[in-house]
């Protein structure tokens, strides 16, 4: 991690606490209608209508493999730009701005394991929890 | 150069490059008619406008190059001597160097440090004329000149003398490698300290005033006023001032070591661009001459200097030769070319394609936006409003033509580079090849046209290197030797047509199926089973190269499954024919445009899709009441028939994994609606939940997540600002299982054929399944009918046989290999319940079988044309007789599934080519 520490938007997902490099993040949206794609893979929910631009929207519990929301809970967007577009997360809630520094950055534990290894980059220790930063490209890379 | 904004810099590219292509074409062309004059005479303006433009953009190395290539043009101009392929190749890589350079400029504003010496030692040979090198012996030279233009003739006499005096002193060792940039850096500040004032010296010495000093080195001369700046300017690179050029030039002829230097540079052009700054002033001219000359006698030992100098003397030749009249040029073609520009201006105006993007995109949102309100003005009474609502409509529809016409281009765009292409590649391969073009103004849409220029030039390289044969083969086949490569395109129905055709060798169609059986694509089973037309278009199959050598043509990996998706991804097809020993066409088909295109939306459920109005046919509603009735099942899959044909349906629903709604055929809903469409040549009925409306819809792709899904073809934004996906017909059929492609095709195609051999009808014989279902075999196939008291079949092994006429006759039950929809599994027991077999006896090769059937109905004669595709293996097809579905049984396949063996006889074949009907399924 050459640039450690900066601004990163934060998200809940299931207990989790996440960020996204401030400057990935294009906007956040509360929940928005979606068309369903038929037959594409699970981890996407959908495509959204912003401002008639058609994002692609990624359910980030799946993607994670964490458990699914529960029915009739709307999750909310992080929209990103990636290389290949812009693409929106689906997540439980959306946190605050945080400013975090280098002291408090670690790199991520070597026994995570799973989909979470490869797309947690680091993680910030917060006094009451731990800022997971999340690597927008391998998550959006279903 | 940082005198020049960016903007002068791009638009110099912009043009050069156009320039660049014309002179593609031009010389392409001109190899082909040298004695077009007017051709040439193009291609010098061209290659003299950049010449000169680039001399005052600052840009010696491609200046210089251009001018060595100017050189030769001028003298293919005057006759001196013909075109020849050499010339072109020369001059074609001439114009490939000026790209590279322009390239160069683009990315780092620089023409880049490649001289090209090889290239302009290239040009500079054939600049010796086919007559080799046998330059002119310098001492006429002056002559002409001072006849031409006696004026300066006193001033140039002294100054060759002065020179010839200097000559003996300096050191005579010119540095051997020619370098422009010394030129060029001594052309704005004359280094040699001593060169100007020992100049100015000689000259002083000669008689002439300080004033007259200065008219020499400014290069006027006396004869006529400076040309503007820009000629002058041509002579050296970076932003100096005018005078300095010519003092530089005046310079070189002044003090010896710098002579020879710029000489030796001129191996490398420069010397040209001084020389072409000469031109008017042929004092000059005259000085260089001399001092060559001179340098030839006094330097005789240093070879390269020597033929530095012979190419010098032949430049100086070259531009005295000229006729007077081209002394004003340099100082012309920059006004010229300036008011053509301002002519064009007046009727086209460059436009960034990323503005026409932007507007695309803006009329895009405009028609999603007219839509909606359209949708909400709908029902109002307000007559105001709903004005107001059609007007904006209108205006719209017009605007949205509008754009979409400024992003219309003519595929002559596309083509114009292969006459180049080709021509360079059939000289690689040595090959000739002819190009023809029809229908170069066909416009399509500006993204199409991008995304077709490689498959295209992929297709074209194709057939010059695969395709058409070697001009000595090519005489022995009775053929012309030189190959022809035709280009078509056409608009039919909506969409553009394109064809790729050459007279070549065409595609074997048993090279191919070796290769694919090779390469695993293919079993042997179904390359046996595959008709030629098949077999050639496996070449579209991933993985599938034939190329036997890699050349740097093709073979490199990028196929022609590239090609395909490519295509394809525009929403075009592509299919290839293929006549051994006559030819193949490639025909591509695709849309017109893609940003915007009519589209039908249909419901599943409560999610609309759309789909895009080309693929549509017809709407087919039916009654719940008469969809019961008239949906049929083979095998559980439905069809339905449309005026007689059968239309194979397939449920959008089932497509997307949905459940469906309103499914009349179980009880719900009132109506069954079917969306007829057009997959390749396929027909296909789709049943949809429910049909909405047709709208214009602005097409958007689907990101990276999305593409593998072949059943969509993007997305759009609805009225409601919803999004819909866009279905891709081809996708939803191939999933549908519509196209099983090859096998669903053949079937046609052989009924297309067994029809065409035997006249309109074929006698089938009608035999019933056990389930009711009907089955029809052709009659020609059936040797006799029997009937078997199943009491006396007899097993051999697991073979149930009869005796009959003294032999044993193996029997195949039908309803074994074709199982029905409620089949029940048939054993002896149940055949004992009515005691007779009825039995079609096939025979071949002196050998017979028995297929078992329920019961023989009727002998019909049918059309065999009208046969849809079958549905499972050992049926050919379906056809409706006497109002009912049948399938016409594949006698062949369904022996050979019972009893493989059996057509390893002999003389197997024998019989089912006369059968009217092919069973080579």
């Amino acid at each position: 991690m050459s640039n450690v520490g900066g601004q990163f938007c934060t998200f809940y997902l299931d207990n989790h606490f996440f960020g996204v490099e401030v400057g990935h993040v294009q906007e956040v949206l509360r929940f928005h209608e979606m068309t369903p794609v038929p037959q594409a893979s699970d981890t996407i929910r959908g495509l959204i209508n912003l401002r008639g631009q058609i994002v692609t929207a990624i359910d980030l519990r799946r993607r994670l493999s964490f458990a699914p929301l529960d029915e009739g809970s709307k999750p909310m967007n992080v929209v990103v730009g990636t290389d290949d577009g812009t693409v929106s997360f689906l997540v439980d809630r959306i946190g605050d701005v945080l400013t975090v520094d280098e002291e408090q950055y670690e790199a991520p534990p070597e026994t995570l394991a799973g989909p979470v290894a490869s797309m947690v980059t680091g993680t910030y220790k917060l006094e009451d929890k731990l800022l997971l930063v999340l690597d927008t490209l391998q998550a959006a890379e279903v | 150069m940082s005198d020049f904004d960016d903007e002068i810099i791009s638009e110099f590219l912009v043009e050069g490059r156009e320039s660049l292509d014309q002179l593609d074409r031009d010389l392409v062309q001109l190899e082909d008619s040298p004695q077009e004059r007017s051709i040439l005479d193009r291609i010098f303006r061209h290659i003299h406008t950049l010449k000169g433009t680039c001399g005052f953009m600052g840009f010696s190395n491609l200046e210089s190059l251009a001018h060595v290539g100017e050189n030769l043009l001028s003298k293919l101009r005057d006759g001196e001597f013909a075109v020849t392929p050499e010339i072109i190749t020369s001059l074609l890589q001439t114009v490939d160097a000026i790209r590279e350079m322009m390239d160069h400029i683009d990315e780092t504003g620089s023409d880049g440090d490649n001289s090209y010496d090889a290239l302009k030692a290239d040009l500079t040979r054939l600049l010796a004329g086919p007559g080799a090198d046998a330059p002119t012996p310098p001492a006429p030279e002056p002559e002409p000149v001072v006849e031409a233009t006696p004026e300066p003739a006193p001033a140039s006499e002294p100054v060759v003398e002065a020179v010839v005096e200097a000559a003996p002193e300096p050191e005579p060792a010119p540095e051997p490698a020619p370098e422009p940039e010394p030129v060029v850096e001594a052309a704005p500040e004359p280094t040699p300290a001593g060169g100007d004032s020992i100049k100015i010296a000689l000259l002083a010495e000669l008689g002439l005033d300080d004033s007259e000093i200065n008219a020499v080195l400014s290069g006027d001369g006396p004869e006529e006023a400076a040309p503007k700046p820009a000629p002058q300017a041509a002579a050296k690179p970076a932003a100096a001032k005018p005078a300095p050029a010519s003092v530089d030039i005046n310079n070189l002829s002044g003090d010896p070591s710098a002579l020879a230097d710029a000489i030796l540079a001129g191996a490398t052009g420069s010397v040209g661009g001084v020389m072409e700054l000469s031109k008017p002033k042929e004092e000059e001219i005259d000085v260089n001459a001399a001092v060559s000359a001179l340098l030839n006698e006094t330097q005789g030992a240093l070879a390269p200097a020597k033929a530095i100098a012979e190419k010098a003397q032949d430049d100086a030749e070259q531009i005295m030769s000229a006729p007077p009249p081209k002394k004003a040029e340099p100082s012309k073609p920059s006004s010229a070319s300036e008011s053509q520009r301002k002519n064009r201006a007046h009727e086209n105006i460059r436009v960034d394609v990323t503005l026409l993007d932007t507007l695309m995109n803006l009329v895009g949102e405009l028609v999603l936006i007219r839509n909606q309100i359209i949708q909400c003005t709908q029902g109002k009474e307000d007559s105001v409003l709903t004005g107001a609502t059609q007007r904006l409509n209108l205006v719209t529809s017009d605007l949205q033509e509008g754009v979409m016409k400024t992003r219309m281009q003519p595929i002559g765009n596309v083509w114009s580079k292969f006459p180049r292409v080709v021509r360079d590649l059939a000289i690689t391969c040595g090959k000739r090849v002819r190009v023809e073009m029809e229908g170069k103004e066909t416009e399509l849409d500006k993204s199409l046209i991008e995304a077709i220029k490689d498959p295209l030039t992929h297709l074209v390289r194709n057939s010059v290197d695969h395709g058409i044969e070697y001009p000595a083969k090519r005489e022995k086949t009775g053929k012309n030797p030189e190959g022809v490569l035709q280009l078509r395109a056409y608009h039919e129905g909506g969409k553009v047509n394109i064809e790729i055709k050459d007279d070549g060798g065409g595609i074997p169609p048993a090279k191919i199926k070796a290769k694919a059986i090779e390469k695993g694509i293919i079993t042997e089973e179904q390359a046996n089973s595959m008709t030629a037309h098949e077999v050639v278009n496996l070449i579209f199959t991933p993985g599938f190269s034939t190329a036997e050598k890699i050349t740097n043509v093709s073979g490199r990996g990028v196929g022609m499954d590239v090609v395909r998706s490519n295509i394809e991804k525009i929403g075009g097809a592509i299919e290839v024919q293929s006549v051994e020993g006559e030819g193949t066409t490639f025909r591509i088909k695709i849309p017109l445009t893609l940003a915007i295109v009519p589209a039908l939306i249909v419901g599943s459920g409560d999610q609309r899709y759309a789909i895009p109005q080309v693929a549509l046919q017809e709407l087919v509603r039916l009654d719940a009441e008469e969809a019961r009735k008239s949906v049929e099942y083979i095998q559980g899959t439905p069809v339905y028939r449309l005026r007689g044909r059968l239309l194979p349906l397939v449920f959008l629903s089932d497509t997307l994994g949905r459940p469906r709604y309103n499914d009349v055929l179980n009880g719900e809903g009132r109506s069954m609606r079917i969306a007829v469409l057009q997959a390749d040549d396929r027909l296909f009925g789709m049943v949809v939940d429910s049909i909405h409306d047709t709208q214009d819809i602005v097409v958007k792709p689907l990101s990276k997540h999305l593409k593998q899904l072949s059943i969509y073809a993007g997305a759009t934004i609805m009225g409601d600002g919803q999004v819909a996906l866009i279905l891709d017909v081809l996708g939803v059929a191939q999933k549908g299982n519509v196209l099983k492609a090859l096998r669903s095709k053949q079937a046609e195609t052989n009924a297309d054929e067994s029809a065409n051999n035997t006249g309109e009808l074929t006698k089938l014989l009608l035999v019933r399944s056990p389930d009711d279902g009907r089955q029809a075999v052709p009659l020609a196939m059936v040797a006799r009918l029997e009937e078997v008291d199943a009491n006396k079949v007899e097993y051999v092994g697991e073979q149930r046989v009869v005796q009959y006429r003294g032999e044993i006759l193996p029997l195949v039950y039908v309803s074994d290999v074709l199982p029905e929809r409620r089949s029940m599994y048939r054993n002896d027991d149940d055949e004992q319940g009515d005691n007779l077999l009825n039995v079609v006896v096939y025979t071949e090769g002196g050998r017979s079988v028995g297929l078992v059937v329920d019961q023989i109905l009727d002998v019909v004669e049918s059309d065999l044309k009208d046969l849809q595709p079958g549905s499972r293996h050992g049926v050919t097809g379906c056809l409706v007789v006497r109002d009912k579905v049948t399938e016409v049984l594949d006698v062949r396949a369904i022996i050979r599934a019972a009893e493989p063996t059996f057509f390893d006889a002999p003389s197997a074949g024998h019989g089912y080519r006369e059968s009217g009907l092919s069973m080579e399924m």
